[in-house]
Formats: structure tokens, sequence, C-alpha cells
């Protein structure tokens, strides 16, 4: 019989997990369930869900830091920084959408389990890198912390990294602290318009590479071939009719304009230039960041590859040689979205084979829908490694009672 | 300072040790003589010091390897050792352990501008990367003080942050790839030169380990464009309660300065004598503001800084005007350190970060605690981040000095916890505030990180005796208490 259990406070957690252990019955942790599909798909009896563990219990915009419990609505607590002129500076994506979910209904405790990171990654890092603390409870059902509310901080193992993406399978969190920063005054879009036929991505990834080799400050550089673009709701994009590589630059006005001009004048030579500002670049880097502009069909697969930037159009070519599909680059290259509408085991050992070949990693975001239950979902990790993940879970969760197999097979 | 027992068995085998290491690495890099050990006695936390039962100076991975799976199987134990710059001793050497240095891992092996990262041997300097990169005009971010000296591996190690940190992050933040050997000789690779890893962050959990995980023989870190400019003001205020304010001042109105440096008037005035920065001696607390970026958006900046801190009192303002007064505004607070060893027989250095908000009231109750204590104290502190140097000045010469100013160091960063904050925020907690650990830690949450510990090193070979106050068998760690008792929430669901 499928079980849900909803608690509200942290000590009714310990008691489901202990419940737990001592019946030899796993557990399924969810939120909203936004990202279910994302990571190995388990089907398990028992689900333990974290949707009650909500609100801010402190933000001080001044310390820089907001703590909340897992289960907030991520827009909800961007909205309050927003009212403060604050923001997540890592820019986290709504998956929802593009896994088959309502938009604006993840998780805190979601995004945080997901390590996610939208196009400001280059600069900013993921969620990783603003997870300041947490208290969460093991899957031995004990209550623990891990880092505080200050960024500097060197006391003691930083669990907050390893707890950052790892699928819910280590501990449960209850409470969890964020690192804020200011939002910029202004933003703009530089968007180099490539004339038809005489490009080639590779020339687009050099341009990336050379904005972001710059003492400019960019924070988002892609790359939208022209079905893509024109899928945008911007209508300064879906209007140009051709690929377009765009460049984010922030700041205070001064500085945006000085930096775009001189962009632009380091770009003037490739094709026609012209300028988003605040709101239309929102809109745009939003829809980069959400993968929104891939066409909506649930019997696609999409696949996210992360690569070294400059070998994103070798690794682009080669798929192409085998494969039909789409794609965009985000972070200069350094990611690059996929969809593709034929996948089956055979396509996915040959995209984990191509990312691997350059030193990176592929990873299916989204299967088709028919292979829902598939798990070749990430790319296969050393034997050692996996003996270590394999020790790092018994050491959090020993009887594998916190979404066992989510992660990695058998654990 | 309690370290763990040595073992006898272990130091009678000496002989038979040095010449198994003698056989894996090559010729004049195993050190055993008395005299030549002394050297590695100590790291930069001088207080405490064991000379090591023997020093091995590998120079490839594979050496690492062997000479880990040699003391694994051997059960010797194993202190890593990068440039030995650590402030919290870290590197403290064990009388029954071998002492692996990684200091001929000197190379850096390749740099990518295209990718913006560099791959180095961890015994490369810090600075010797920015060096190797700035004729292209890229850097290193992390910039801790030690930076001429401290190696890249020992960076990982302690999570180094630096000045700039509060901008650019900690080493954390700007480490992509390491390749890392286990205390089994195992050889893992985690990370590259992408982003994303899939996986449990094993690279972020590497970092800031002290050493107790494994020891890393290759870094992948990423290198940025060095801005195109960078300016500092200096600002003095009358108080240190002024100065403090200034700093929450700028940060409430959105402005991320590249750095933000304080020092109260016994630093200022040390340094000011060491140095000749030209600081203001009238003033109770000095302000460093260090605006970076483009050039249109540092004037922008600086201008709105500047009128920050006059709305905030401030009784000296002064804006670098070229390169050589920025550099020179830096070189007092960089030699801070140095420059009150000048006035004090001995110094500790005490590293506890607090809220921003705190500071005014934390730096009171330092001073009735140095009162108390009857020691003088000098700060140094990173504000914008809230990282606080006290520096507690004393002479191991008079007897019982030492151990009060320990015990002053230790009510500081008790009150550092107390007020929201931590115990250290960039130099680790070596054996120096090992036992302090409880007082931002409950028993659950210590066994928890140690749990961690034997994931990677089962049989706690590798720098035992730090971080952690009390060493748990892994076994006794493991054990799992399955309850079958009553039900406190009776609503909720067995299964």
């Amino acid at each position: 019989m499928k079980t849900c259990a909803v608690p509200t406070a942290a000590a009714e957690v310990i008691e489901i997990i202990k419940n737990a252990i001592s019946d030899d019955a796993p557990l399924e942790i969810i939120c909203n369930g936004t990202k279910k599909s994302y990571g190995l798909t388990i089907d398990l009896e028992h689900t333990l869900d974290m949707t009650k563990f909500k609100g801010i219990i402190n933000y001080e915009p001044n310390e820089l830091f907001i703590q909340c419990r897992p289960g907030t609505n991520l827009t909800d607590l961007c909205d309050v920084l927003d009212a403060n002129n604050q923001q997540l500076a890592f820019e986290p994506p709504d998956w929802g959408p593009m896994l088959g979910s309502p938009s604006q209904i993840g998780s805190v405790g979601g995004m945080v389990a997901c390590n996610l990171a939208g196009p400001r990654r280059i600069q900013q890092g993921a969620a990783r890198d603003h997870l300041l603390g947490f208290h969460a409870i093991s899957g031995r059902g004990e209550s623990f912390k891990s880092g505080g509310q200050v960024v500097k901080n060197v006391t003691g193992f930083d669990l907050s990294k390893l707890i950052a993406g790892s699928l819910g399978t280590l501990a449960v969190i209850t409470e969890l602290t964020l690192k804020v920063l200011p939002k910029p005054e202004k933003i703009r879009t530089i968007i180099i318009d490539w004339p038809k036929g005489v490009m080639s991505d590779n020339d687009a990834v050099q341009v990336m590479k050379q904005a972001l080799n710059s003492s400019c400050e960019v924070s988002g550089a892609a790359h939208l071939p022209q079905s893509i673009a024109s899928r945008s709701k911007v209508g300064k994009i879906a209007e140009k009719r051709s690929c377009i590589t765009a460049i984010r630059i922030e700041g205070p006005r001064t500085s945006v304009e000085s930096r775009c001009k001189s962009l632009r004048s380091l770009f003037g030579k490739f094709g026609t230039t012209s300028e988003l500002h605040t709101k239309n670049s929102n809109h745009l880097w939003r829809e980069i960041r959400d993968v929104t502009l891939f066409p909506c069909d649930e019997d696609t697969s999409i696949w996210r590859l992360s690569v070294p930037p400059a070998s994103s159009a070798g690794v682009v070519k080669k798929i192409y040689k085998t494969m039909s599909g789409e794609i965009f680059y985000d972070w200069g290259g350094g990611q690059i979205w996929l969809t593709l509408n034929n996948c089956d085991y055979a396509i996915s050992c040959q995209i984990f084979k191509i990312a691997s070949a350059v030193g990176g990693e592929a990873t299916l975001v989204r299967k088709k829908f028919k292979y829902k239950l598939e798990n070749d979902t990430f790319m296969r990790q050393s034997s050692s490694i996996v003996q270590l993940a394999r020790q790092v879970k018994k050491a959090f969760d020993p009887m594998g009672v916190l979404n066992p197999g989510r992660m990695h097979e058998g654990f | 300072m309690q370290m763990p027992d040595p073992d006898c068995d272990v130091i009678a085998r000496r002989a038979e040790i040095i010449s198994a290491l003698e056989s894996m690495v090559s010729d004049d890099s195993v050190i055993s003589d008395e005299d030549a050990l002394r050297v590695y006695e100590c790291d930069a936390l001088m207080a405490y010091r064991q000379v090591p039962m023997v020093v091995v100076l590998p120079e490839t991975t594979e050496q690492v390897s062997k000479i880990l799976k040699y003391c694994f199987e051997k059960k010797i134990k194993v202190v890593p050792r990068g440039s030995g710059t650590g402030l919290s001793g870290g590197a403290l050497p064990l009388a029954d352990g071998v002492t692996l240095g990684l200091g001929k891992f000197n190379r850096i092996k390749e740099i990518d501008f295209d990718n913006r990262c560099v791959v180095a041997q961890p015994g490369v300097t810090n600075l010797s990367i920015t060096q190797a990169v700035e004729s292209n005009g890229f850097y290193y971010a992390p910039d801790p003080s030690s930076q001429i000296a401290c190696s890249i591996g020992g960076n990982v190690a302690e999570n180094s942050g630096g000045v700039h940190c509060l901008k650019y992050g900690l080493t954390t933040n700007n480490l992509l790839g390491v390749e890392f050997v286990l205390m089994s000789g195992e050889i893992l690779h985690i990370g590259g030169k992408h982003l994303v890893t899939s996986g449990y962050d094993l690279l972020g959990i590497i970092t800031g380990s002290e050493g107790l995980l494994g020891i890393v023989t290759e870094v992948t870190v990423r290198i940025l464009k060095k801005p195109e400019v960078a300016r500092a003001l200096l600002l003095g205020f009358d108080s240190l309660e002024a100065a403090g304010e200034c700093v929450a001042s700028v940060i409430s109105s959105g402005i991320i300065p590249a750095g933000m440096e304080m020092m109260d008037k016994k630093t200022t005035v040390a340094t000011e004598e060491f140095v000749k920065a030209g600081y203001p001696l009238d003033v109770e607390a000095l302000l460093i503001v260090e605006l970076d970026g483009p050039d249109a958006e540092v004037t922008y900046l600086i201008d709105k800084v500047k009128k920050i801190a006059e709305k905030g009192e401030a009784s000296y303002v002064r804006v670098s005007k070229s390169e050589e007064e920025r550099l020179t505004f830096w070189s007092g607070r960089k030699n801070a350190f140095p420059a009150i060893g000048r006035i004090s027989a001995d110094y500790i250095c005490m590293d506890g970060t607090i809220p921003r908000g705190q500071l005014s009231f934390v730096l009171k109750r330092i001073s009735e605690l140095s009162k108390e204590y009857q020691l003088s104290c000098a700060n140094v502190f990173h504000a914008g981040d809230g990282n606080l140097h006290p520096l507690i000045l004393f002479d191991a010469n008079e007897p019982g000095q030492l151990s009060r100013a320990e015990a002053l160091g230790a009510d500081i960063l008790k009150l550092c916890v107390s007020v929201g904050g931590v115990l250290t925020g960039e130099h680790g907690v070596g054996v120096e505030k090992r036992d302090l650990m409880n007082e931002m830690f409950t028993e659950d949450d210590l066994k928890q990180q140690q749990r961690l510990k034997c994931a990677f090193d089962p049989k706690q070979l590798l720098n035992p005796g730090k971080v952690y106050p009390k060493l748990h068998r892994c076994a006794e760690l493991g054990r799992v208490h399955v309850h079958k008792g009553k039900l406190p929430f009776p609503k909720i669901p067995r299964f």
C-alpha cells in the first residue's frame, strides 16, 4: 500500500526515518515533485513529502543571507529578495515546464537538491556555491547541521557542497541558508545577428570566448541557432530570423553602457549588433535559463552536455554526424542543450562517449515519455568514484532509506 | 595539546619503514636525519612542534599512491604538507607518522586560455599561477596574504580566501577539478575543465578538508581576465563603530567591493612604522575599500563609496590616484602581521567570522576581554565578509603568557560563535581550534562529519588528531540503533 507522510516538524521527520529503518521501508523524499523525473527514476511504496516545511525563517538583507525551510516556493523567495533589490545570483532555473509541470511551483529544497544554476553559472557558480549552511536529518534519523550564515567559513567539512546536488539521497534538509547578493542596476544584452550561411557554430563559440576572456565581466554568453531564436517571445529576437549570439552585461548604468560599447566594437566585424535593455534581457535569459525554447513535445528527450567551452562546437558537430535534433549553447559553450526525437540506449551511449572524449559529461535531463523508467540518465563514472560514492552514501544513510537508487544504481 | 597516542610498534619499525619509502622514491627524497627533520617540525603555527618520524618527498602521483598504499597496509599514519604556511597546525607532524611533503610537485602543467583555466601540481605557489598567466592579462583570484609562499594544494586543503574573496569567492568557488589519491592508494580524477559533474560533489567536500580525506596531486583552477582598473579608498574613522557602520552602509547600498579591509589604531600605527604607507595616525579605525572592474564603473562606485563614507563621518578620505598609490594602501594591510611581529615578542592570530552587523559589539567585547586577560590585542579584518583577525600580543618567555593568550583567543572565538558566527573563516581548524569544535557543533554534528572521514579513510590514518576533538573508531560511528520503541507521533504512518 502506498503511504505518504507529510511532517511539519523536524522531530516528526526523525520519527518517520527511524520507522523506515526499523521497518526496512525506504522513502522517496519529495517536495513538489517538479523534478521527480530528473535523475534515476525510483518507484517506492512510501513517500516523505516535505511541502509543509514552508516559510522564510530569517532574512537579513544587510548580512546578505536568507534562511528558509526547504518547502518554501522558490518564486516566492525570489519575490521577497526582489522587493529588497536582491537576488539569488546563481539564477536558479525553473525546470517545471521543461519536465512537464506547471511553472513557478518548484521548491527551494528541490532546487538545492538538484544543485541548479542558470546562465550566470559562469560568473557566480551554482546552488552549491551559495548554500551557506543547513540543518538536516540523516538516514540514521539523526539531526545534524553544517555551515552557518556567513560566507567565510572553513569550520569542519563543507557538507553544504555535498548536500547540494545529492538528490535527497544523503539527508532530508529541514532548514537552509542561502547567500544573497544585490541585483544589478541595469542589464543589457548585446545581440550579434549573424548573416545567413557564412558562419559556423565555431565562430559563435569564438565570439563568446572573446567576450568571456575580456575584462567586461560578462554574466551570460549564449548562442541560439535560428530555429531556437525564432521561438523567443522577445520580439526583437524572434523577428531577426537568423541565429544570434547573446552576451549579457550587468551593473551600474555608466559601466554597462561603456562595456557594451567596447564589446560591440569588438564584434562589429562578425555581424550586426544590437542591444536588449533590462526588461527584454530578463525575458530572453529566462527563456535560456528554463530551457523553454525547445519545441514543446513530450515525445522528445532533452540532454545537457557540460564540456570545456572551447570544445563545444566540435562536440555539436560530432553529434550532428549521426543524430538529428536541435541544440543551443549557454555558459559560453560550456553547456550545450540538445533535444532529440528518437533517443534509445545506443544513442545515449554515443552521447556519453562524445562528451567524455573531450573530458566533459552528459546528462539526460528529460526522458522521452515512453522511456520514463529507463535509467541511463547519468554518465557512468569510474569504478573507484562509484565505490567512494557508495561509502559516502553509507556514511549518511547506512540502511539506504533515503531515495535509494535515485543517484546511483543499487544504492 | 593532546595528540593521538604514538604507536610504539610503528616507531619500532622506523628503519624498515624508511628503507621501504626509499625504495619508492628517487634518491634524497626521504629525510630521516634528526637535524634535517627539524625543518618539518611545525607549520606557521609555531607554538606546537613535533619532529616527524620520517619525511618523504614524492614527485609523481604514482609515488604518492605507492606510499599511501604501503602506509595503509602497514597502518602507518600520514600527515600531508604543502608549503607549511598553514596557520592552524594542520601540517603538525606526528611522532609515529610519515610527513608527506608535496614541494616537488612544482610544475604548472597546462595553461588553457581558451577554457580559462590552469592545470597545476599542488606544490605550485598561489602567486606563481597568477604570474604564469599575467602576461596575457589573466590572474587567479583567491589571494591569501601568504600567496608568495603558500601552495595551491594547501589552498585546496584549507579552502583559502584572501582579501578579494568578497567579490571573487574562496578556493572552492575557483576550483574546477583535482587528481586525488585516497589513503588506500587509489587515484581519482574529479571534475575537469567543465562545470557540471554528476554524482556527489566530491570536489566540494575535498576542498577545505585539511588533509583528512586524501592527497591532492593535481588541480585545475579557473583564471579570470584582470579587471580593467582597480582603485582603492583609504577611509579613517574616529571610532571602530563608525567604521563598522560604513561597511554595513556600503553593502546595503548594493555595492560588493573587490575587497574591504579594516585595521584598528594599534595595527595602523605598527604597519605605518613598518612600511610607511602614509596611513593617518590619528584615526581609531582605518578602512581600505577596493573597487575593481571597468573604468567607468570604478569611477562611479568610488564616488558612491566616498559619499557614503563622508555621510558616515569619515574623518579621513583618500582615493588612490595611481596604481602605485593603490598598492601602497595595500602594502600596510598585507604586512600587518609582520608589522605586529615587530612590536610584540609573540602573537597569535585568531580567525573567527561574524555577521557584519555584530562588528561593533564584538570589537567592544574583544577590548574588554583583552583588559580582563591583561594582554593587548590588535585587530585586522576582512570587514566586508566579517572575517576577524584579532592578533593577541604576548611574550612566550614570560611564564603563563602563552596559555593566557590561548585562553583569550578561545574566548574571542566563543564570542564569535555566540553572535552567530564561526570559529574559523579561512585559517582552518587544524589542531589550534580543534578543541573548540564543540562550541559550534553538537556531538551528532561532529559524528556525522567523522563518518564522512571514514568513507574516505576507514582506518583513520590520514592526518589524525586534526580538526575533530575526539577520535571515534569508524566501526563505532557506523553502528545504527534500530529502534522499535514507542511512537511519539502515532499519526505518522508506519510501514
